[in-house]
């Protein structure tokens, strides 16, 4: 059982979470929604003891218990398991095999395949792509039978297809061993109907209403031919891929997990160089990766906007939601990602390259992502996002759309 | 169990005879040539990930020893032994490699065979974390150096080659940070109990 009664929740005296209260009884999934930057992954932290144990600078005005044990003791007694939003988490060894080996536990090879990991149990975590990662830690925390499991963000890395499996084992879970789930997400309409309850932070999204650079008259695509693999003797990634001359256009790239999204982003805004074919493309591109999540240089979001050359820096950074004093990397995922998408679309840039845009973010953001997108389309500019969520390029009406498989119909 | 021995005990008893008659006793250009590329490139087949990001971070360092080398033996000698900085080049590359390999074989085996019983210390665990974290920041910085050089574009010219490097170095310090108190928290709630203390 979980049990949270949350007055507020400061950090260096800003206040993040103000008046949550709610119980997560044996055997339940519960979900807890709201706005990026709402508080909700700072809660599933202080169930999981983590914040007591690892932050400085966080007063908490109130009490939260698993089990009747706070936070910290639930933690050392083995009681909690925790699912991070950000997977730059690595394992300890080298696989899920071998992890759950040196915890001395026997696979259940009746969990690896709901979660459709089979091929992957034995490959080098680092290599896998981040869909897969949450798959694998989601595995790896399942056989550990905690009291209390909590997940955040599954939705941001794992495909629909694969997410409702997900769901189902965490409810299997729940009921057959007791545990209590809670999952934070913004994703409410996917999640919910997994859920006994949800609970929603407050907070609101606004959208931008800023001016746009134009971009210069050079804003096309094309590919031809394209092949890539990353080394000798491994598995074509793109085979033969080849888009018609598109200018001032929108191509959306779909795709299941591990099925080479990132690498065509990658190929597009020539960080990687294509095996065999050519990749058009203009000068000034600016791409918003998967990861590393935190790549702004300035000290705080203030100068990151400004020196990225966006006509409206204020008006901008108003839309956000952000103290402009704030350094990016005290930024939650979900608004580092905002932060990255608003300025690429707003930029002077004559091709924006975005990998999975969805990333941390909730249903209102990626009605102003959608917006944003169409109104730099407007600008002059081009636009290609790679996305596992075929809900979000519903109603942007792409020039083209590229398969690249892994997600059913 | 057998196949961890033969996991670590393999690999390492080669790689510490290599260490040995690379450092004391070959003093031919060709023998250490042959001996270096012979571990490199059976590791080079066991990670290729790993291999690469090792070379690349060696390189640099192997470059600016060479012409630091040669630099120095011609003001003070006024005569330059090309064979004696290149055997040297070869047995810093083949050590150093050989040294990060048998330490990834070491904790591989440590944690597998110990984690659960408690006996892996927490300075281990901890060490662990520090370079895995290490290793996932050195591996994500090509991406951010390109990330950091085309959005705010510092592409062209010295100034804008040291001013991204600057940059670059600072995020990936930051993001290195980060990604230790990330991975401590999602590793805390996994481990057995007694390593859950502090």
């Amino acid at each position: 059982m979980i049990r949270v009664e949350l007055r507020r929740v400061l950090i260096r005296g800003e206040e993040v979470v103000k008046d949550v209260s709610f119980e997560v009884p044996n055997s339940e999934v519960h979900l807890i929604a709201g706005p990026s930057g709402s508080g909700k992954s700072l809660i599933l932290k202080l169930v999981a003891g983590l914040v007591h144990t690892l932050y400085g600078g966080v007063e908490v005005d109130g009490e939260v218990l698993i089990n009747d044990l706070s936070p910290k003791e639930a933690l050392v007694k083995g009681l909690v398991t925790y699912v991070p939003q950000d997977l730059s988490t690595t394992l300890v060894t080298k696989s899920l095999v071998s992890e759950l080996r040196a915890l001395g536990i026997k696979p259940d090879y009746g969990v690896i395949k709901s979660l459709g990991i089979e091929d992957v149990i034995s490959r080098d975590f680092s290599e896998l792509s981040a869909g897969m990662k949450y798959r694998v830690l989601t595995a790896l925390v399942t056989h550990l039978r905690p009291a209390a499991l909590l997940l955040d963000e599954p939705s941001t890395y794992v495909d629909p297809p694969t997410l409702k499996p997900l769901l189902k084992l965490l409810r299997y879970l729940s009921s057959e061993y007791g545990t209590s789930v809670l999952i934070a997400d913004h994703r409410v309409s996917l999640i919910s109907k997994y859920c006994d309850e949800v609970h929603y932070l407050g907070g609101t999204t606004e959208c931008c209403s800023c001016e746009l650079l134009n971009t210069s008259s050079s804003s096309y695509l094309e590919l031809r031919d394209v092949w890539f693999r990353y080394s000798r003797g491994s598995e074509w990634v793109i085979k033969g891929l080849s888009t018609p001359y598109l200018r001032n256009s929108l191509v959306c790239v779909v795709g299941g997990n591990g099925s080479g999204k990132t690498t065509l982003a990658r190929l597009i805004v020539k960080y990687l160089r294509p095996i065999k074919g050519l990749v058009k493309v203009p000068k000034k591109v600016f791409y918003v990766p998967q990861e590393p999540i935190y790549w702004f240089i300035d000290d705080d979001v203030l100068s990151t906007v400004k020196s990225l050359s966006v006509k409206d820096p204020r008006e901008l950074i108003k839309s956000l939601g952000l103290n402009p004093k704030k350094a990016p990397h005290a930024l939650s995922v979900g608004e580092a990602r905002r932060l990255g998408i608003y300025v690429a679309l707003t930029s002077g840039a004559d091709l924006v390259v975005i990998d999975e845009p969805t990333i941390g973010l909730d249903e209102e953001s990626r009605v102003c992502v959608k917006e944003l997108i169409g109104s730099s389309l407007e600008s002059g500019k081009s636009v290609v996002i790679t996305t596992h969520d075929r809900e979000f390029i519903r109603g942007l009406r792409p020039d083209l759309v590229i398969d690249l498989g892994g997600l059913g119909g | 169990m057998a196949e961890s021995v033969t996991k670590l005990y393999l690999p390492l008893t080669t790689l510490i005879t290599y260490s040995l008659v690379l450092t004391l006793v070959v003093k031919d250009l060709t023998l250490t040539s042959v001996l270096t590329s012979v571990p490199l490139i059976t590791s080079y087949f066991l990670s290729r990930k790993y291999f690469t990001l090792v070379l690349k971070g060696l390189a640099v360092f192997i470059g600016i020893y060479v012409a630091t080398s040669l630099t120095t033996q011609y003001v003070v000698t006024k005569s330059l032994s090309i064979e004696y900085v290149l055997t040297n080049s070869l047995r810093i590359l083949g050590i150093t490699y050989l040294a990060l390999t048998t330490l990834r074989f070491v904790s591989d085996y440590l944690v597998i065979n110990y984690l659960r019983r408690g006996s892996v210390t927490s300075i281990i665990t901890q060490l662990v974390v520090a370079t895995n974290s290490l290793r996932n920041v050195l591996e994500t910085t090509p991406e951010l150096l390109f990330v950091v050089r085309n959005n705010y574009g510092l592409v062209g010219g010295l100034k804008g080659f040291i001013k991204s490097y600057v940059a670059v170095a600072k995020v990936a310090t930051l993001n290195t940070l980060l990604r230790v108190i990330q991975y401590y928290e999602s590793l805390i709630t996994r481990l057995p109990k007694q390593y859950r203390t502090n």
